[in-house]
């Protein structure tokens, strides 16, 4: 493991050195890239009190990246700035949703949502570097799950009726994210064969399946009538879930808890593993580090966590049906996971932002944020296109190489 | 036994035009190692384009003090011209948008040599959105009807109900199936594209204009998607979302066919046409959709060449 782990550092010393040129930068490119993202940032302004938030939230992102851009990471000052620029935006998302309207904590809790889940895509595709697009699918197996058992619902399938037992609200979220990791291994274990785009297409043809099936098994879903489930009843550990803020904690509680599980799992030996069969899977294998068994395992942490999210969601929004777990969806996460950056920490907290604003603008008609969004999705891979978080970290890469070289010549 | 007949047949006209798409797929993959995620879309705006020309009626903008040419006034709006004509003139804007532009300035810029193929998988994702969206805002979130160019005639023979749609959509799409081996295989620059397609090294130092060949593909995938607008337009009506389902089902066709062989993703193509109508009769419609998928994951477990593929030695 050791010396797999000094590859992948070798590599990543290398890949930084010398950064990709993706050569011609056009006029009609660079006009492109400017009105896109200008309009991209700006035009959840003065929107919605959510919308405000997520552009502060942005803002404040990008502040703390620029910090950390400009202070060198080596020496203690950079320790300092990393730890709190990083309690900030804790801060931030914490004191933030006090005193907002019901609809803004909405959004909110879907921003806590819809981010577990890029955590998990950034954790299939940052760093074990297989592209899948069924993240939808398990946010939905997972409301599914968890509605189904913590309501006591009887469920009907193949002429079979079943009373299913009324389960506290956290079992039926442990249920979900389980059920969630069982398909993923089954789906996993023979779609992990194939590379890139054809795993992209498995997952989404598991992910059109999936669909299918709660559109069609009424007896187990209600099918495209949906199923309407309150929020008003629940209760963890004594506390009272009802409450929009309550709630929105409770979410950004398990968004916290899979950031750090995957800021675990990255710097643990698995994660080391991880970074050395993305950067290159034929050393990796060639090293003896187990890609099959490594690939599955992290897809199906994604989709576990994609599960606790799909029942967390279920209770957010306090309707589950069909529609809002479509392939469309998958997409969204996917370009939300690129956008912010693969392969980095901050990077699905960046993207995500973006995605809820679409969801959240999306209730507005005739409103063009999501062609720009897609529009800046397409100039970002032209120009940028490990995401931002990635351009900073190549940047800051790149500073730290000439201030090494300038240190040199002065001794 | 007549049921069966007319399932099978108008489930082979369902997978010809599947065929269609997977082969323009194909094409690309194998001449450039472009993949698409967009494709879907590249089969809907053409659809909107021809609907658009062809009924609507659109308005350039003119202004009226311009004169008249020859007759006609170029202010205001456009002459209805039917679905044939608007079809030809879509033809050469497919070329121009879906074929030269977005091979310039996505999968030129994105496929180097021996790179990564992962951001254009990204880059096409985020174009199929853009399209999406722009439709459903442009265009309305209603699906529009589109008329057939074939008519909607029924015929009987034997107690077979045959439309004359489906007789129309098999036919052309045959026709055109068989011109494109013909290019591919008979002539010259057919051969010069197959050259640049299994070995562009060597036919660039043979000096075949490699770079003139790969347009070339994306020329006919333009065409062929513009054909296929014009086909399937008339049962899936011209509706913002429905790439997603067509895109996605092409795919299904040319992996289960293979996706490095041009008539594997025809067979591959006519094949899912056929279980879609087959399982959306006999067994349940809800799922018709669902047996490809399932068939395509089988597939790529134990044969990820595709039926009809031959196994590819990637260098690292």
């Amino acid at each position: 493991m050791k010396t797999v782990a000094s590859t992948a550092e070798l590599r990543s010393e290398t890949e930084a050195v010398t950064t990709v040129d993706r050569g011609a930068m056009s006029w009609p490119l660079a006009i492109l890239s400017v009105v896109t993202t200008a309009l991209v940032v700006t035009l959840p302004l003065g929107r919605s009190e959510f919308a405000g938030i997520m552009w502060l939230w942005l803002v404040a992102l990008g502040g703390v990246l620029t910090l950390n851009l400009l202070v060198p990471m080596e020496t203690w000052t950079g320790v300092v700035v990393k730890w709190v620029t990083l309690s900030g935006c804790l801060a931030f998302l914490l004191v933030f949703p006090i005193g907002r309207a019901a609809s803004t904590l909405l959004d909110m809790g879907l921003f806590a949502v819809f981010g577990m889940v890029c955590v998990g895509t950034n954790l299939v595709h940052g760093f074990a570097g297989k592209v899948t697009l069924a993240q939808a699918a398990f946010l939905g197996i997972g409301a599914y799950v968890s509605v189904l058992f913590d309501t006591g619902r009887e469920i009907a399938v193949a002429s079979v009726t079943v009373t299913l037992p009324n389960l506290p609200f956290l079992l039926a979220i442990g249920i979900a994210g389980l059920t969630c990791m069982v398909f993923s291994v089954l789906i996993g274990f023979p779609a992990l064969r194939v590379q890139g785009p054809w795993l992209a297409f498995v997952t989404l043809a598991f992910n059109l399946l999936v669909y299918l099936v709660l559109n069609n098994e009424e007896g187990l879903t209600e099918g495209s009538r949906g199923i309407r489930i309150l929020r008003d009843d629940v209760t963890v550990f004594g506390i009272d879930l009802a409450s929009g803020r309550n709630y929105y904690y409770f979410c950004l509680v398990f968004l916290i808890a899979a950031t750090l599980l995957v800021w675990w799992i990255v710097r643990s030996p698995w994660g080391r593993a991880f970074k050395a069969l993305r950067d290159n899977p034929a050393r990796a294998a060639s090293l003896g580090v187990d890609i099959r068994t490594y690939t599955l395992l992290a897809f199906s942490i994604s989709a576990g966590l994609a599960g606790v999210a799909g029942a967390l969601y279920a209770r957010l929004i306090e309707f589950v049906d069909p529609r809002g777990f479509y392939i469309g969806q998958s997409f969204d996460f996917f370009l939300a996971t690129v956008v912010g950056g693969l392969g980095t920490l901050v990077g699905p907290f960046i993207g995500v932002s973006f995605i809820t604003i679409l969801t959240d603008r999306l209730r507005i008609a005739g409103d063009y944020y999501r062609v720009w969004f897609g529009l800046f999705v397409v100039v970002m891979m032209l120009l940028a296109p490990k995401g931002v978080a990635g351009s900073f970290n190549e940047l800051r890469a790149r500073l730290q190489k000439r201030r090494r070289e300038h240190g040199a010549k002065e001794t | 036994m007549s049921t069966f007949v007319q399932i099978t047949f108008s489930g082979l006209a369902t997978g010809a035009i599947y065929a269609l798409v997977a082969v323009g797929f194909a094409l690309l993959w194998q001449t450039a190692g472009a993949i698409n995620f967009a494709h879907g879309e590249f089969i809907v705006l053409p659809a909107v384009i021809i609907l658009i020309l062809g009924e609507q009626r659109p308005t350039l903008g003119v202004p009226e003090w311009v004169p008249a040419v020859g007759g006609t006034e170029l202010a205001g709006p456009l002459p209805e011209i039917g679905i044939i004509a608007a079809f030809a003139i879509t033809i050469p804007i497919a070329i121009l948008l879906l074929g030269y532009v977005f091979k310039a300035s996505l999968v030129d810029r994105l496929l180097t040599p021996g790179g990564d193929d992962i951001p254009l998988v990204i880059a096409t994702i985020g174009l199929g959105l853009v399209i999406r969206e722009y439709l459903r805002l442009e265009f309305g979130a209603t699906p529009q009807q589109f008329p057939s160019i074939f008519g909607t005639e029924v015929w009987r023979p034997g107690g077979v109900a045959i439309s004359a749609d489906d007789v129309g959509i098999l036919a052309v799409s045959i026709v055109v199936i068989l011109a494109l081996q013909m290019f591919l295989r008979r002539t010259y620059t057919g051969w010069q594209m197959e050259a640049a397609a299994q070995n562009p090294n060597t036919a660039r130092v043979l000096g075949i204009p490699v770079g003139r060949m790969i347009f070339y593909t994306f020329g006919i995938n333009a065409v062929l998607v513009t054909i296929a607008a014009l086909l399937v337009s008339p049962t899936t009506n011209a509706r913002w979302d429905g790439g997603i389902s067509l895109g996605l089902f092409a795919f299904t066709a040319a992996i289960i066919g293979g996706f490095n062989q041009v008539r594997g993703a025809l067979f591959g193509g006519f094949l899912v046409g056929l279980l879609q109508n087959w399982s959306g009769y006999y067994l349940s419609s809800a799922y018709r959709e669902a047996i490809p998928l399932v068939l395509m994951i089988l597939v790529i477990l134990w044969r990820p060449q595709g039926l009809f593929g031959i196994a590819e030695e990637r260098t690292i």
